[in-house]
């Protein structure tokens, strides 16, 4: 009897429709993942499979400084990052709801946009050869002169270059989040605001017990969105400090080394391994992540 | 009474003004500093690396344009051709799954968000086997196809959320006109659900237009350069001619023109497109 309903109900063109996606997805994003699996227990060079070597490219990777060096590297990027970037944010989000002129408001959330239309490599390059631009031409060694603090060689200094890592983009407000947290305090409703008001809360009060609360949801999205992107983006390594001046891993993270093991030296067998150790940790925080989402809900 | 209220309201709106006034110079002052640098002359901005150009000078702007025009061009051509192709593609894939019932569907659809959670790098090595074995290396299309199916997965995410909101008997009634599946999709979905498609075309385009990393390992050749890979060479090879910067400088500003022109014709889907998209996730 249900088996009857269903051959009724069937439609089966919908595979012609999904067959543009799947021609795709199957060669570009699910062999993909097979094949890393696979590299990563031989010792490819990127020709072929190679030989298999079962587990020596992980126990070399779990038994290397660097990749502890790296990971330390990312948690610290990743954590301070994601403070700061979100405090940021936060506070600019509120500084524009709580314009009482709304034109002027609209104007500057107008103005903050414009900074997200540099394409993400030329900030990247103007930090370089601007903002913290060795000599007496940049910006950063200009504003430490004020206090009498000789040049700094920033990026390029092995105890300075993570900080200027983490500085870059300060003060770290253009981006498309600040967008999503003014939406989100715009959608509280407006009743709630006024009840705090008539209770006698005061500025920091409504933002501490109402805003935060209810922008959760968007918090929690730039958390899980700023762990798996932190791991990933390794832009700023390619372009400008590499892995670190000389051979300090000041600068190094995992998803570089990966990078540096497959491009520069050809071990994608290793660099596979790196690749799935990443992935690991991804699915770990996703999961938790999740899990988390429902037992609140 | 009234008058100390009135201050105090005052008071604050000017605080929060103030701070936002710092926070926008403190924005703006390095992309400030790139404009101005463009238009100078190298011996100027070695002497006065800080003030406004003595001679306002457009030879670095039509230097840079003659050095980076044929790669403002590839980047645009993958980028638009990436565009249409996840918008197509990923409206085509969301629809099936709206409109029709067929077996597996819920596992068919789960198989596809859980790309979602494999991050790009991870992959990085066996893509480029890949995309090397199909002898896409040198070619705007091994940066295009992948680029496309990365993409799919979100894009089916973001639209099939939205597909789900139009009404079903709008779309039986069309059905019950004689339209096909295709005229159902092409002109009720589609012109129904303009905004969620803009928002889409605005990420795949900024996403398309920064990508760095990939084009930088798939195309080698130096005509198929992509505009960030451009940049960098660009800089680095004029600083060895002449020990400046002030035509990277201008091409910095010239790179960054187009998604500018995008917001000023179209700021108002450009910003449901900023945020909507991250909101639905």
């Amino acid at each position: 009897m249900r088996k009857n309903q269903h051959k009724t109900k069937y439609q089966y063109q919908a595979f012609l429709w999904l067959l543009p996606s799947f021609s795709l997805l199957l060669v570009f994003s699910y062999y993909p993942p097979i094949r890393t699996l696979i590299f990563s227990f031989t010792n490819s060079n990127g020709a072929g499979v190679g030989k298999f070597i079962f587990l020596d490219n992980y126990i070399e990777l779990f038994t290397s400084q660097t990749f502890y060096r790296s990971v330390f590297n990312v948690v610290i990027f990743i954590i301070v990052g994601m403070i700061v970037g979100n405090f940021a944010t936060i506070l600019l989000a509120e500084l524009l709801f709580n314009l009482k002129s709304k034109i002027t408001s609209s104007l500057f959330r107008y103005l903050f946009i414009i900074p997200i239309l540099v394409p993400s490599v030329v900030i990247i390059l103007i930090w370089q050869y601007i903002v913290f631009a060795g000599g007496d031409s940049g910006i950063a060694n200009r504003v430490i002169g004020f206090f009498n603090i000789g040049n700094q060689n920033w990026y390029f200094d092995p105890k300075l270059a993570p900080i200027s890592i983490i500085l870059t983009g300060f003060p770290w407000v253009a981006g498309t989040s600040f967008l999503i947290y003014l939406a989100g305090l715009q959608s509280i409703p407006h009743s709630v605001i006024e009840a705090s008001k008539l209770d006698g809360a005061n500025l920091f009060q409504r933002i501490l017990k109402i805003d935060l609360p209810l922008l959760k949801g968007q918090i929690k999205y730039f958390v899980v969105m700023g762990l798996i992107g932190g791991l990933q983006n390794i832009n700023m390594q390619v372009l400008v400090t590499g892995s670190g001046p000389g051979t300090t891993n000041a600068t190094n993270v995992p998803a570089f080394m990966l990078y540096e093991e497959a491009f520069t030296y050809d071990r994608y067998g290793y660099a596979s391994a790196i690749g799935m150790v990443i992935f690991f940790i991804t699915l770990i925080i996703t999961i938790f992540n999740m899990k988390k989402l429902k037992g609140n809900d | 009474m009234e008058f100390v209220k009135f201050m105090r309201k005052y008071y604050v709106q000017i605080i929060l003004t103030l701070i936002i006034l710092i926070l926008l110079f403190l924005s703006f002052y390095p992309l400030y500093m790139l404009l101005i640098k463009s238009f100078k002359t190298i011996s100027d901005d070695q002497t006065n690396p800080f003030g406004l150009p003595k001679i306002w000078s457009f030879e670095n702007y039509e230097y840079a344009w003659i050095v980076i025009k044929p790669y403002l061009f590839n980047s645009l051509y993958i980028t638009i051709i990436e565009t249409i192709g996840i918008v197509f593609i990923g409206s085509l894939t969301a629809f099936a799954f709206v409109r029709f019932e067929f077996p597996y569907k819920n596992i068919i659809f789960y198989l596809i968000i859980s790309l979602l959670m494999i991050p790009g790098i991870v992959t990085i090595t066996s893509q480029y086997e890949l995309v090397n074995r199909l002898g896409l290396v040198n070619n705007h299309w091994g940066v295009i196809l992948p680029a496309i199916s990365g993409s799919i997965p979100f894009a089916t995410f973001l639209l099939k959320t939205s597909f789900s909101g139009v009404s079903t008997e709008l779309l039986d009634a069309a059905t019950i006109d004689g339209a096909s599946d295709f005229q159902v999709y092409r002109h009720v979905m589609i012109p129904i659900s303009k905004p969620i498609l803009w928002t889409l075309v605005i990420i795949s385009f900024i996403g398309g237009w920064n990508d760095y990393l990939w084009p930088s390992l798939v195309l080698l050749q130096e005509n198929l350069h992509t505009l960030p890979i451009a940049l960098v060479n660009f800089t680095s090879s004029y600083y060895g001619m002449t020990g400046g910067y002030g035509a990277p400088f201008a091409a910095y500003v010239i790179s960054s023109l187009p998604l500018l022109i995008i917001f000023l014709l179209a700021s108002k889907q450009f910003i449901t497109g900023l945020t909507s998209g991250s909101i639905k996730m």
